[in-house]
């Protein structure tokens, strides 16, 4: 598969093109972390965190990406395992050395722990979201997670042509409703 | 404020800036000024900041079951081996005597395989050692004759036989489906056990763990339930896969308990878990 063909397919979270990365880099990152004290498993976790990183980088309209996709893999997957075994601070200062390289420059695992702060108030919306039924929670992860335009999603779903816009209007308009139904509520609004 | 959205429109052209610099200083305005707008605006976000938690659990679920897939395949062990073999092709043209050592690598390489210890496994790999499917495939035959057996004029039909059908899906595999009509059933029956544990089983054969553990969670508690044995089994195993600090210690919990329950069937695979999770 060409590069640029695995990057569009990773862009629509199709699952062939997550396989096709697995096969392809994984070894490499694994060969990595168990050289780097690291086991088998922590060579999982982190390709599978550092492929989550990469589809939500491709999918910024204003990412471009700078190296090769096997390269930019195994920056990022050494940044988050240096992250996990030394801690935030001893890295930092590594990486101000090594970014001289050029090699870690790009990749912005610093955004990642800002995420995390907010998850509580999004783990509530969450539990909300699972409630909403399958064709919905389709409907909105195709479209607001992985971006799909709507036209791709109505030829996913067998949707007839204009009936995508209506669906995911619909969806949401549903979401809200349970949300405002929710306890919590109040916290979400303000 | 509304139940449904009123300003979506506006809200989602703002965030993806395909307005004009008038009318973004405008929404702006709007935003400062009118209190409904404002409050739908944050919650919009917050509701998008949950969209991109699921889609990552989502994904997160996704290679997790590549994973599984891979290892079942034993597809690392081969790329592990492959980089060794394609290294002694290319030395044995100078020296064959590397053919020898080559042999004895690979013969290592596989006693390793075959005497790998739990703590040097996979959660994957610790997942795929035991195979309890078959008290599993004989619970649910016995549940599938329950279900379709006779009984025309039995009030309770219609409802056997949504049961049976998600029982079927679940027995061909076609796990989806099975999920599929278990949810739609529970939106009639909302309490009943048999289609949450059958929903929760899908998932987890699915490689969904995080929603396997949802469901199976209710049906870990229906302690007299011909299934109570299973669902907690199958609980557990799915917390060990979500691979968190929560989930290992409601793993090691529910092993503990299978491991003292005098009639479980699990007790000697909760017990090699048990010693696996500490182990890692």
């Amino acid at each position: 598969m060409k590069e640029e063909t695995l990057i569009e397919a990773l862009k629509k979270g199709e699952h062939t093109a997550y396989e096709y990365a697995y096969r392809q880099y994984f070894p490499m990152i694994r060969d990595y972390l168990t050289k780097n004290n690291g086991s088998k498993e922590d060579a999982h976790d982190i390709f599978q965190e550092t492929l989550i990183v990469l589809v939500k980088q491709l999918r910024k309209p204003t990412f471009k990406l700078s190296a090769k996709l096997g390269t930019y893999l195994y920056a990022i997957a050494r940044k988050m395992w240096l992250y996990k075994l030394r801690g935030k601070k001893e890295v930092d200062s590594l990486d101000a050395r090594e970014d001289k390289e050029k090699l870690l420059g790009a990749v912005d695992v610093d955004g990642i722990e800002i995420k995390q702060v907010f998850e509580k108030k999004y783990q509530l919306v969450q539990e909300v979201l699972k409630t909403l039924t399958e064709e919905c929670q389709k409907v909105i992860i195709s479209f607001y997670f992985k971006q799909l335009p709507l036209k791709e999603i109505e030829a996913n779903l067998n949707y007839s042509k204009g009936f995508g816009k209506l669906k995911k209007k619909r969806c949401m308009d549903g979401f809200k409703k349970l949300v405002l139904a929710h306890p919590e509520s109040k916290t979400l609004v303000a | 404020m509304d139940q449904e959205f009123k300003y979506l429109t506006q809200i989602e052209n703002y965030l993806n800036e395909n307005i004009s610099k008038e009318e973004k200083l405008d929404f702006e305005k709007q935003l400062r000024e009118n209190e409904e707008l404002a409050q739908e605006f944050t919650l919009y976000q917050n509701m998008v900041g949950a969209i991109e938690l699921e889609g990552t659990d989502l994904m997160r679920d996704e290679l997790k079951n590549i994973q599984v897939k891979l290892e079942k395949e034993n597809y690392f062990n081969q790329t592990d081996t492959t980089t060794k073999i394609v290294k002694m092709e290319n030395t044995k043209k100078s020296n064959r005597n590397w053919l020898a050592i080559a042999a004895g690598l690979l013969l290592l390489i596989v006693a390793g395989i075959l005497l790998q210890s739990p703590n040097k496994m996979t959660r994957a790999e610790a997942l795929a050692k035991f195979d309890t499917n078959q008290s599993a495939n004989e619970l649910l035959d016995r549940q599938i004759n329950e279900y379709e057996g006779l009984g025309m004029a039995d009030p309770e039909r219609g409802k056997k036989d949504s049961i049976a059908q998600i029982l079927n899906a679940y027995k061909t595999g076609t796990y989806q489906a099975s999920y599929n009509a278990a949810t739609e059933f529970l939106t009639r029956y909302p309490n009943d056990a048999v289609a949450q544990y059958y929903a929760g089983m899908s998932k987890f054969q699915d490689g969904k763990y995080g929603k396997a553990v949802e469901w199976l969670s209710a049906s870990a508690q229906q302690k007299d339930a011909a299934f109570y044995d299973q669902a907690r089994w199958y609980l557990a195993l799915s917390y060990t896969m979500l691979a968190t600090t929560v989930g290992d210690d409601n793993a090691i919990k529910l092993f503990q308990q299978i491991m003292d329950a005098p009639d479980s069937k699990f007790k000697t695979e909760a017990e090699w878990h048990l010693a696996f999770l500490k182990n890692n």
